[in-house]
């Protein structure tokens, strides 16, 4: 889906793609805005989604011309990577046909096809990008990966070294102990 | 369309302030996320460290147990996961009925101050949350002359009533021996041994006793002691038991 917006740096390509994206609005009448990622790709993003992201509102705030769609909006901590999923999630939660048993579906699939690595800076983009939607979904999916398991995963999962000393530690779990859950 | 995305701007004047200065905080306290679209894993096979607002996020949506089991994961999360303002929401989300939790915290008023408020309270909240945990649930008598609730604190409605006229009589004359009977009775119906839980009672404050006695206090005290009796056993710390004296009955909830 995100291919059909993405163009390359290029320059011909680029001003090829704007007159193919202006024939869209005509015929559409969906007006769009054109985003810059931190590695330079150029995606036509719909307005109606553009402005879900806090980011894009914030840019256009400052500088209104960007609406125009002659200057790209950039985003300089979101990578195409992260853009592309996030457009596929906003698409998907955005199309009034979709059900609710669709989006749980969606939900799922979509969370199954990222690694924590991906996972991580897919919420750092959200959270640049302070769209609240995917932001909520992100925390709450972290939430429950590491709700049952041990300490020493939750270490691993945020990349986190044990600095406790043994005796501190079991002290520690002595006093967290009313919470009643298995640490090891 | 511009007169949409205007209108969309317009609205959102709000919101960019307070983006551009989270923005800001996070983009200053977070390694820039490195543009490359392919990104070698990072040595420890993990992540690199989550602004702290984010993890303080996931911390929340995880609930207090296993809030509380994050703090043996590192010193620096042991002072993440301490923080007042996540244990007086849990202490608000999960023991809605906490009388502890309101002698500590609610003294100040409505609504509860922040961390952010200069004078941090002494105490931890994640203390008092466990303090709470720890605590079975107290019995809550809602003592009326017409009719008497009782239950539990953490039920959101009484386990039962009974119309205290027709069992025990009018209880708003000096009849304290009745009264004795009155708690017994309730602590049998709801099967639980008075001296293994706190108990909060709500007692009428007869009309005659107040005329007829030197102090209104004394009754109180009186009633007081007749309902405490039956526990067997004082209150220790200040959540083990209170009462509320001089009900003139009707409350619906506790």
């Amino acid at each position: 889906m995100a291919e059909e917006t993405e163009s390359t740096k290029t320059e011909p390509l680029k001003t090829a793609e704007e007159e193919f994206k202006k024939l869209e609005i005509t015929e559409e009448e969906e007006s769009e805005l054109k985003l810059e990622t931190s590695d330079h790709v150029t995606f036509m993003v719909e307005a109606s989604i553009a402005m879900k992201f806090g980011a894009v509102q914030q840019y256009l705030e400052v500088s209104p011309a960007a609406s125009a769609s002659a200057t790209a909006i950039p985003l300089h901590n979101v990578a195409s990577r992260e853009l592309i999923l996030i457009l596929e999630y906003y698409r998907m939660h955005d199309w009034v046909d979709a059900g609710e048993r669709d989006l749980k579906e969606f939900d799922e699939r979509f969370l199954k096809d990222l690694n924590y690595e991906e996972l991580k800076e897919l919420l750092l983009a959200a959270n640049y990008l302070n769209v609240e939607k995917l932001f909520n979904f992100l925390t709450k999916s972290i939430a429950n990966i590491i709700r049952n398991k041990d300490v020493e995963f939750v270490r691993t999962f945020f990349g986190i070294d044990n600095d406790y000393t043994p005796e501190e530690e079991a002290a520690y779990r002595e006093e967290n102990a009313w919470a009643g859950v298995k640490f090891v | 369309m511009p007169t949409l995305l205007r209108k969309l701007c317009k609205s959102a004047t709000l919101l960019r302030k307070l983006c551009e200065s989270a923005s800001l905080k996070r983009s200053g306290s977070n390694s820039n996320p490195t543009p490359s679209s392919e990104r070698a894993p990072s040595p420890l096979g993990a992540f690199d460290p989550l602004p702290l607002d984010i993890l303080m996020q996931i911390v929340r949506l995880l609930g207090p147990k296993h809030a509380a089991k994050l703090s043996l994961v590192s010193k620096s999360w042991r002072s993440l996961v301490s923080d007042n303002a996540l244990w007086t929401h849990f202490l608000q989300t999960h023991h809605p009925h906490s009388v502890h939790f309101a002698e500590t915290a609610l003294s100040s008023g409505y609504p509860l101050p922040t961390l952010a408020a200069q004078n941090v309270p002494p105490v931890s909240f994640q203390h008092v949350y466990a303090l709470r945990e720890r605590l079975p649930p107290s019995v809550v008598i809602d003592g009326g002359s017409g009719y008497c609730k009782f239950g539990w604190t953490k039920d959101a409605s009484p386990s039962g009533r009974f119309a205290t006229f027709l069992e025990f009589g009018n209880i708003e004359t000096p009849m304290y021996t009745r009264l004795r009977h009155f708690f017994g009775t309730i602590y049998n119906r709801m099967q639980v041994k008075p001296s293994s839980q706190p108990v909060i009672v709500s007692i009428p404050i007869c009309y005659y006793d107040v005329v007829n006695s030197d102090r209104y206090s004394s009754v109180a005290e009186r009633q007081w002691r007749d309902a405490v009796q039956c526990r067997g056993c004082s209150g220790r710390n200040s959540s083990g038991a209170a009462a509320i004296a001089g009900n003139s009955g009707g409350a619906d909830r506790y």
